[in-house]
């Protein structure tokens, strides 16, 4: 189930997007400012046909009240959007299969977002998505395919690019 | 003393600024009051736009928001003037209001401008009000021009062909690639964790609140176009900075709203529409949609109003991606990718190393792609998840950037479909005689209809009567009524196995045992197969076991239940002409026993979008059936 697939990714943001939401026993399982199951509770094999019908159109449950406009601060959203220093986390996690695609190929959407988000300069992006790629290779072989995996991963590759490492201010 | 003295003076001046300070503020609200009333600002029509006021029966106004918070007034629901009134005096309060707990001037920020403007209020004679919150969401935003967003059907779940609605801000500097992570304003209902069946009822009578909501674009592409495989269409907008302004200003304010959820009428698409509406007073984009909004007819006035659609761009589910990118292989590539599928690590065997680079990598992508869809689709995804790890690993050894791919929509964009009401006029012929026939349909598309911009293969129809005079004999009657037809055909593919269904329900009128014209209710119910092939264009065939139960005085018993089999094709000979065949048998071992042959042909001829031939031909038992007719939609 796509609940379950998020369950553990929560245990491995946890830490990097530490809030008071999460000093609550809560069952969180996003990128750990809160997201999760307000997002993907809208899984289609947990409903019934005629329940279906409908959501398809009342576009039910997924985080329509998170990112409530001007609805205040709560985890990763301030009025509706997101926290600057989530956002990147946020990303990484909700679109961790599209993200990986893209990493294995060397481009596409996902990552020119990726480096977009992280600030990489227009004429340092090329470098930066070989980089994704040879970084994608050692994740997958050492075992640890997660997001947060993937944002350390991209970090240590590009603090020791000898020059993506300069344009970006540590 | 003098200390004294001059102190006490002190206070008495302080007391006097105090108040008239007050006073001044007092008085330059009466000011703002009497000229506001002077221009009576509370009949205007933009005033009525933002506070959502429609007529009611009885001749006054009432706004379709529910939230008290919304309102300044214990009257504003119903009384413009007073809204207005509570507004002006609301300016000049830092209490924080609503649901949102924010001082008026920044919870309504739009009310305020266009009184500022209207007033020319002198903003130096008001408390300073920074309205951080409003100002950091619209920097965050950092607006640039808006989207309309149009999710389409879902395969094998016609119901979603009434789609959805939701608007995009784009970004400055956004491109192509970084589009998805731009803003999105979205009006949805807040559904219970466990809802059942009570779901349709509260959903069509305004059980449940609706709310704006804003969240990147990702989010939003993930859910249709990964989770529930719906294409997505992007049609760019061309509002001027000042209208876009005005748009995202009363965003902000439906931040203090919510409204009751009507399936039908106040759905998405509807306060899509209210919300574009403040962008201009001429566009009236709501203002048609009375009883009842389609969120295609929605994307059809916002494309028919003369230059506010500047292109339509469309985003791929998925599933699109696969079976695109499946056809973009060969046949020898094709086996690579199901042996792949199956197995990832014949991506790493000697013979398919080989390959040149760009064709591995189209493999691999397609290969990626499909058992992402299993994973997003099925109940348990560890196993796709897997073997896409070791594809990923293969496809991340292939150095170079990734060629883009242009992936083809199935169908057109659409705004570009047949409208959705349709009447028709028709003459026939049945058992020696002429008759002439009108019919409507309320909603919605069948097998025939023209197909451009609508999901192939799924048939919605509801509420739809023929009405026919036969002058030989002088009979008029209603000849035939559906309450509901649905139809969803899923052609069988290696990679998407999905049943095809189909139910139905309604009258006809039927010759039978020396009855002429015999009304006969029918429940009708099928499950079965498709297969779809491209010897001339595109044909699809398919055979349904049936279900069916019928009623009527014309049986021994009045009823018989049973079943059977059908078969049938449909092919689209050009663009303009399809064609469809349907045989069936049916046995009834219960009520009025028998058995019965069903056949017929029909036949479409486009004459335009909006307007079609149709030539029909029915037979059932022995009674034949001939009919020539003219469709328009509207």
């Amino acid at each position: 189930m796509r609940g379950k697939k998020y369950l553990w990714l929560g245990v491995f943001l946890a830490p990097l997007c530490a809030s008071p939401v999460m000093a609550q026993s809560n069952t969180d399982t996003g990128p750990g400012c809160g997201l999760g199951k307000e997002l993907w509770g809208n899984a289609n094999n947990q409903k019934s046909i005629g329940v279906q019908v409908l959501a398809a159109t009342t576009n039910g449950t997924s985080g329509n009240q998170t990112f409530g406009i001007s609805s205040g601060t709560s985890g990763c959203t301030n009025n509706g959007t997101l926290f600057s220093e989530y956002k990147v986390t946020v990303f990484a996690s909700a679109n961790f299969d599209n993200l990986s695609q893209d990493m294995a190929r060397g481009g596409g959407e996902y990552l020119v977002s990726l480096a977009e988000l992280l600030n990489i300069p227009q004429e340092n992006r090329a470098d930066f998505y070989s980089l994704a790629q040879t970084q994608y290779r050692g994740m997958i072989q050492s075992g640890k395919n997660t997001p947060a995996a993937m944002l350390a991963s991209l970090d240590n590759g590009i603090s020791s690019h000898p020059t993506l490492a300069k344009t970006i201010a540590k | 003393m003098y200390f004294f003295f001059s102190l006490a003076l002190g206070f008495v001046f302080l007391n006097a600024s105090v108040s008239l300070g007050q006073d001044s503020s007092q008085s330059y609200l009466q000011d703002l009051l009497r000229r506001a009333h002077a221009a009576s600002l509370h009949e205007q029509r933009y005033w009525r736009l933002l506070l959502h006021y429609r007529p009611n029966w009885i001749g006054g106004y009432e706004s379709e928001i529910d939230e008290p918070g919304f309102f300044l007034s214990r009257e504003g629901k119903t009384d413009a003037k007073a809204e207005l009134d509570a507004t002006l005096a609301g300016f000049f309060s830092a209490e924080p209001i609503g649901r949102s707990r924010q001082p008026a001037r920044c919870a309504f920020v739009a009310r305020y401008e266009w009184l500022k403007a209207a007033l020319a209020i002198d903003e130096t004679r008001l408390r300073p009000e920074p309205c951080e919150r409003f100002h950091s969401w619209y920097r965050e935003l950092n607006p640039d021009s808006l989207s309309l967003i149009f999710p389409s059907a879902f395969l094998n779940n016609p119901a979603s062909t009434f789609g959805h609605l939701l608007l995009r801000v784009d970004q400055k500097g956004q491109t192509e690639a970084t589009r998805i992570l731009a803003y999105t304003i979205n009006y949805a209902a807040e559904l219970p964790p466990d809802t059942g069946v009570e779901y349709v009822y509260l959903g069509v009578f305004g059980g449940y609140t609706g709310h704006f909501s804003t969240m990147p674009y990702y989010l939003k592409a993930k859910e249709y176009g990964d989770f529930e495989n719906r294409d997505l269409w992007e049609y760019r907008l061309n509002f001027t900075e000042a209208q876009l302004h005005r748009v995202l200003l009363h965003a902000w304010e439906m931040g203090n709203a919510s409204f009751d959820y009507f399936f039908f009428k106040e759905n998405c698409a509807y306060h899509i529409l209210a919300l574009l509406d403040v962008a201009d007073a001429n566009l009236q984009l709501a203002d048609r949609f009375r009883f009842y909004t389609f969120p295609s007819d929605a994307v059809r006035a916002i494309a028919e109003t003369p230059s506010l659609v500047q292109e339509a761009v469309f985003r791929p589910s998925r599933r699109t991606k696969v079976l695109r990118g499946r056809e973009g292989l060969s046949a020898d590539e094709r086996d690579w990718f199901q042996q792949i599928v199956d197995d990832p690590n014949v991506a790493q065997s000697d013979s398919f190393t080989r390959l040149i680079p760009d064709r591995k990598a189209a493999v691999l992508d397609v290969a990626s792609d499909y058992l992402l869809y299993r994973a997003a689709t099925e109940s348990d995804p560890a196993p796709f998840e897997r073997r896409n790890e070791t594809v990923l690993l293969a496809r991340s050894q292939i150095l170079g950037p990734a060629t883009p791919v242009i992936v083809r929509p199935f169908s057109g964009p659409p705004d570009q479909g047949h409208n959705i009401l349709r009447a028709g006029i028709g003459i026939g012929w049945r058992e020696n005689e002429f008759f002439t026939e009108t019919n409507f349909r309320l909603a919605f598309h069948d097998l025939l209809d023209p197909e451009y911009g609508y999901t192939p293969d799924a048939q919605i129809e509801a509420l739809s009567i023929a009405l026919r005079h036969y002058p030989r004999h002088n009979h008029t009657r209603i000849d035939r009524f559906t309450l509901l037809n649905v139809t969803s055909l899923s052609p069988v593919d290696p990679l998407f196995l999905k049943p095809s269904w189909k139910i139905d329900t309604g009258f006809d009128t039927i010759q039978r045992d020396g009855c002429r014209f015999c009304r006969v209710g029918r429940l009708n119910g099928g499950i079965g197969v498709a297969a779809e092939s491209h010897w001339v264009k595109r044909e699809v065939y398919f055979g349904f076991a049936e279900f069916v139960a019928e009623y009527g005085k014309a049986f021994d018993r009045s009823h018989r239940i049973g079943g059977g089999l059908s078969v049938g094709a449909l092919a689209d000979i050009t663009d303009r002409w399809k064609i469809s065949a349907l045989m069936t048998y049916l046995g009834f071992p219960a009520g009025d026993k028998g058995t019965e042959w069903r056949f017929s042909a029909q036949q479409r001829f486009s004459l335009s979008k909006d307007l079609a031939l149709r030539l029909d031909f029915n037979q059932r038992a022995n009674q034949q059936e001939y009919l020539l007719s003219l469709h328009v939609y509207f």
